[in-house]
Order: structure tokens, then C-alpha cells, then sequence
């Protein structure tokens, strides 16, 4: 018998089924010709089918046959694990999906399959276009995203260290990805660069934990906004032509002084003093510390040492 | 193509057996586009496979009835196959956060097709974990993104008022620019720079003022598709600099051509110079932690210490 005539008997004798079958009533139940008599055998090709429908994203399940004692393992579908359970997409909704799939691709991410199972794209509402981002999906995001969503804790290495972690946020920004949650080796709340993980990530079960009602939250504010150093407010002079990028980055809310030549003037919190002067810096002369004092006494310093 | 595997067509039946069932015989060439199914592999899996498809004790009441008949399928009594198979939650995240990131940087239409399907897709999900996963592409502006959008699409130039960054100086320029796209947290438009009469790529978030015109341009068909990165073959000046531990993030924010480790974890690295006020910026900002080791003329500490002077005349007055 083909391959695909018996995985697909396989499946539809896992769904139909009301109790755990063993891996032997299930042979029984599909066509003679389906697996090989010799147990042996019989056994190899049923793992590896299983691995392979697991793999698919079949939720197989596994229980112990009520009444065996020894308990023998069973297997079967429940249909409540299996079935779509999504409100149908209209063939608009789907192409919009479809579209913005293309423009934001992950990469490494299966882009057909998810689709077929929404009812496919005709080829009309594909409209071929170029992607306006690539953003990194490997195994160890797609594993958190999944860990994130079903509230499975994410076992990894980072920076030498075992951790387990609660995940409860996974965020892509500024080219990376970020996950937030609570560590569970030294109970605190951590943030993670995802690309510094090191080997595979394992996830736990389902449902693993309670997500708080105020999860913990990424961050990727400016490095001069933490540190040991005393709060300061500092105020930045910012010519013209950095104006854009600097009311982007920073926020209109920090802005306190909009000049009429076209310059502005930015107001930070600062407690990291050097990780705040070497922003300032990238703007060269195009910026100014203005105050406080200190602030702009130490830059003074910083350059003078250096002409 | 390459023929598919058995997996393969096993995962595009499970979904296209549920399709075919609820609808009255689709034609053939809708069920091969919809579900990428090459015809002649469609065909004999319906015929030959799906015909034998059913559970114990596969008497005819418990197969699938396959017709296909003047190009249309139907499907019968695929009770078990009714429904096709739930998306992963991996899956549904990754769809709905690469969604929701371009329903953000298309300003408004909240009841449009691409936020109905948000909306569903974020039912079937626990409660707050639709926010759980979010991927940012960049700030800037909508309205920006909007012209530039429309310029490509129309093939119509614009007018920017651009601050280059490595000149470290604004100007107005007409680009007739090809593409957009995000990068690394940011936004970019590339194209055919009037002004520099060369193709060039422009961060949106440096653009101070944007003009649509009505000036069309056709696209040379050379058009170069590829993002700009920063060459580290040797076509670019090369400096050496030695770096303490605190500054090892110039290695990972900066193309290099080699890392070499040193005693109390100081760093040799060699860097390309894409422009002498780059340099500036990272000597001026690294200060006392990096040593020049090797740096081509114009390159070294003479252009370090003139931009220190010329930062210090500012504070001066």
C-alpha cells in the first residue's frame, strides 16, 4: 500500500476512534496490506509515521488504555484538538492575510501550508509582491511563539546558564527579537535577546502557568535611562537636520522647545551618564548639552582628551 | 517541480478534501491553484489513493466517495476529514503578528479585510495573548510610508528634503525611487537619485519633507534589487582599532573583517569605512577605550582629534 493511502487511514482511524487504541488494534483496523505482519518492522514504521504526522502538527495523543495493567500505551485524534476551530476568513480577509504574509515574510516559516488549511488563495487575489521586510523566524523564535501563545515554559541556554522562563512577551524590534517573561532560577522578572541563546530551546506543557494580569514587558528604551548613575534631567540641543530622526526616536512628548531656526530642544532622564554622552555624540556638532552643568562640563573634558 | 512527497500530499489533501466537501464540485483548476497541487499528482490521489480512504471495516459505507467528472470533484462522506486541521498556535502567532505590523504601517481602515481577519484569527487565541507576540518594523511616520507607497506603485518621482549621514549634511534631492522596505528597525526607500545621479538608499526617518509629483519614470530593468550593506571585501578603507571589553558592541553593530582576541578580553577588529564621518562618530564616542592601531592617511587620530575641535568649538562659542 502507498504511504499516503495509510497515513491517511492511520488519521482517520485516530479521529474516528472514541477510545485509545494501541498500536496493534490500530493495525487490526486498517487494511491488511497497510503495515507489515512482522512486528518488528510493524513497529518501525508506525513510530516513524507517528513522528511524522507529530511533525505535521497532527496532535496525536497518547494515553493509557483504560482496563490494562500493565498500562499500554494508546493513540488517537480528539477531534476537539484537530479540528479548525476559527471563525471562517471570507476570500477577501484571506487575500489581505495572504498579502500581508508576502510583504512581512518570516523567514524559515512555512508560508503555503497555514493557507491551505484557511481554504487556500486563489491564484486570482495573488497579486505577486515584493517583501518590504525579511523578518528572522528560526526554530527558537517559532518555538517561543508557540511557548508565548499555549503558556508553555522555555527552557534554554544563555550566557552560560540554564534558564527556565514563563514567556510572556516576544517582540521584534530594531532588527531583533526580544522575550520578555519571569525566570524561574532566580524567580525574576529577565529580558532576553533571543539571538543570544545558545543550543535548542525545549518547551514544558501547555498551560504551564498563569499569565499575570500585568505581564512583563520587553524594553528597549535608551540605554541612558538605567543605570547607578544619580537621575538627572538632561537637555539636548538638536540642529535642524537631525530633527526627524531624533523626534522619532525620542518621541514628540520629549521635545521642550521647538526653535525658529528649525532646531529643538530635547529634555532626557539620565542615569547612565556614558551610555547617554555617547548619544549624544553620534550627532557631532549637530547637537549641543546644554544642561546641567556637570553633564556638559564632562563632555567638555571627554573632548578635550581627545584632540 | 519535484515530485511530491507523500507528506507533501498528505498535507495538501487534509486541507483540500474539507474544501472540496462543502462545496458542489469545484472545478479541478480551482482545487490545483488553490492548494498548489499539480494536476496530474491532484488527480491520481483522488483516484487512486483517496478512493481507498475510509475506517474499519472499509465496506462502502465506510470509504470516501470520490467522483471527478467533467473537470469538477466531489467528495462524499468524509465525515472524519470534515474540518480542516487547526493552525499551531506558532503558526497563528506568526500570522497575526506579521499581519498586525502591516495593518500598523497602512494608516487607518480599521474595518478592513486585513483587521476582520486579525479579528478572527485573534478569537481563537487566549485572552491577551493576541499582544503576546508583536514585530515592529521601524517608526516613522504613516503618512511618509503612505507617499512613498504610492510613488513606487505609480512609478511617479518625489521631491525629499534628505540628511545624509555620512556627508553629515541636508539637501533636496528627486529620487524616483523603485522600492521600500524595513530593515534592522528602520525604514528605507531605495531608487534613482536625480541629484546623484546614481542609485541610492534613503532612511525615511532622515527625510524632514517629502513632495509627490507627477513626474512618471519607467524603471531600468537593472534596477538593483538587493539591500545596500556595507562591503567588507577590501573595496572599502579599512581601520584597525584595539577595543576594551566595554566596547565590544562595535563588533556586533558594525560589519567587520576579523576579531581577534586579546589578553583582559580587549579585541583587535578590523573595520571598512563607508565614511570619514562614521569614523568620527565611533572614535569621538569610544574616547579613551580604543586604541588606532592601523588606519590609512586622513584616517587616524588626526581626523579624531579635528572632530573633537570642531565638536568643542560648539560648547565654546
Amino acid at each position: 500500500m502507498k504511504k499516503l493511502e495509510r497515513l491517511l487511514n492511520l488519521v482517520a482511524a485516530m479521529l474516528a476512534t472514541e477510545q485509545p487504541l494501541s498500536r496493534h488494534d490500530l493495525r487490526e483496523r486498517l487494511p491488511n496490506d497497510a503495515y507489515s505482519s512482522n512486528d518488528e518492522s510493524f513497529r518501525r514504521t508506525f513510530e516513524r509515521d507517528k513522528d511524522e504526522l507529530r511533525a505535521m502538527g497532527v496532535p496525536l495523543s497518547v494515553e493509557g488504555i483504560p482496563g490494562t495493567d500493565p498500562p499500554l500505551d494508546g493513540y488517537r485524534i480528539r477531534p476537539t484538538d484537530y479540528e479548525a476551530d476559527l471563525p471562517p476568513l471570507s476570500p477577501d480577509e484571506l487575500a489581505a492575510l495572504h498579502l500581508a504574509s508576502n510583504l512581512v515574510r518570516l523567514s524559515e516559516a512555512p508560508t503555503a501550508d497555514p493557507f491551505w488549511r484557511l481554504g487556500g488563495v486563489s491564484e486570482h487575489s495573488q497579486a505577486e509582491v515584493g517583501a518590504v521586510a525579511e523578518v528572522p523566524a528560526g526554530e527558537a523564535v517559532r518555538l517561543l511563539m508557540g511557548a508565548t501563545a499555549d503558556r508553555r515554559t522555555a527552557t534554554f541556554s544563555y550566557n552560560g546558564k540554564t534558564r527556565t522562563v514563563e514567556p510572556h512577551r516576544l517582540v521584534f524590534t530594531r532588527g531583533r527579537w526580544y522575550l520578555a517573561g519571569h525566570d524561574r532560577g532566580p524567580a525574576e522578572s529577565r529580558q532576553f535577546r533571543v539571538d543570544r541563546i545558545s543550543g535548542p530551546v525545549t518547551t514544558g506543557d501547555e498551560a504551564g502557568f498563569a499569565r499575570p494580569d500585568v505581564p512583563v514587558d520587553v524594553n528597549v528604551d535608551p540605554a541612558w535611562r538605567y543605570g547607578d548613575d544619580p537621575a538627572v534631567v538632561a537637555e539636548l540641543l538638536v540642529e535642524e537636520r537631525h530633527v526627524p530622526w531624533v523626534v522619532d526616536f525620542l518621541g514628540e512628548e520629549a521635545v521642550t522647545e521647538w526653535r525658529p531656526d528649525g532646531s529643538v530642544v530635547v529634555a532626557e532622564p539620565v542615569r547612565n551618564r556614558a551610555a547617554f554622552r555617547s548619544f549624544v555624540l553620534t550627532f557631532l556638532d549637530g547637537a549641543e548639552l546644554l544642561r546641567p552643568p556637570d553633564l556638559r562640563e564632562d563632555m567638555i573634558n571627554w573632548l578635550e582628551a581627545l584632540r | 517541480m519535484t515530485a511530491l512527497t507523500a507528506l507533501d500530499r498528505l498535507r495538501r489533501l487534509l486541507a483540500a478534501i474539507p474544501w472540496v466537501a462543502e462545496r458542489d464540485g469545484p472545478h479541478i483548476d480551482e482545487i490545483v491553484a488553490r492548494f498548489d497541487y499539480p494536476r496530474s499528482e491532484l488527480l491520481e490521489d483522488l483516484e487512486h489513493v483517496l478512493f481507498f480512504v475510509g475506517v474499519h471495516p472499509f465496506t462502502p459505507d465506510c470509504l470516501i466517495d470520490v467522483t471527478v467528472a467533467d473537470e469538477r470533484v466531489w467528495i462524499r462522506y468524509a465525515d472524519w476529514f470534515r474540518r480542516p486541521m487547526r493552525l499551531g498556535a506558532a503558526e497563528t502567532m506568526a500570522l497575526y503578528a506579521a499581519g498586525r505590523s502591516v495593518a500598523a504601517m497602512t494608516a487607518g481602515d480599521e474595518l478592513g479585510p486585513l483587521e476582520r481577519a486579525l479579528t478572527k484569527l485573534a478569537s481563537g487565541m487566549g485572552s491577551g495573548v493576541d499582544l503576546a507576540v508583536e514585530v515592529r518594523l521601524g517608526a516613522g511616520s504613516a503618512d511618509l510610508i503612505d507617499v512613498i507607497r504610492t510613488a513606487v506603485a505609480d512609478s511617479t518621482s518625489v521631491d525629499i528634503d534628505y540628511y545624509s549621514y555620512g556627508r553629515d549634511a541636508a539637501a533636496v534631492r528627486r529620487i524616483d525611487p523603485y522600492r521600500y522596505y524595513a530593515d534592522k528597525g528602520h525604514w528605507y526607500v531605495s531608487g534613482h537619485c536625480h541629484l546623484a545621479d546614481a542609485q541610492r538608499v534613503f532612511r525615511l526617518d532622515r527625510i524632514s519633507s517629502c513632495a509627490a509629483t507627477n513626474v512618471g519614470f519607467s524603471r531600468p530593468a537593472t534596477a538593483d534589487q538587493t539591500l545596500e550593506h556595507i562591503p567588507t571585501d577590501g573595496r572599502l578603507p579599512e581601520v584597525v582599532l584595539e577595543l576594551d571589553a566595554e566596547s565590544r558592541w562595535v563588533v556586533e553593530e558594525y560589519p567587520h573583517m576579523g576579531v581577534e582576541e586579546l589578553d583582559e578580553n580587549r579585541l583587535r577588529v578590523s573595520l571598512p569605512v563607508s565614511s570619514p564621518r562614521w569614523l568620527e562618530r565611533l572614535l569621538l564616542r569610544l574616547g579613551p577605550t580604543s586604541r588606532i592601531i592601523e588606519a590609512p592617511d586622513g584616517l587616524g587620530s588626526d581626523l579624531c582629534a579635528g572632530a573633537a575641535a570642531r565638536v568643542l568649538a560648539r560648547y565654546r562659542g
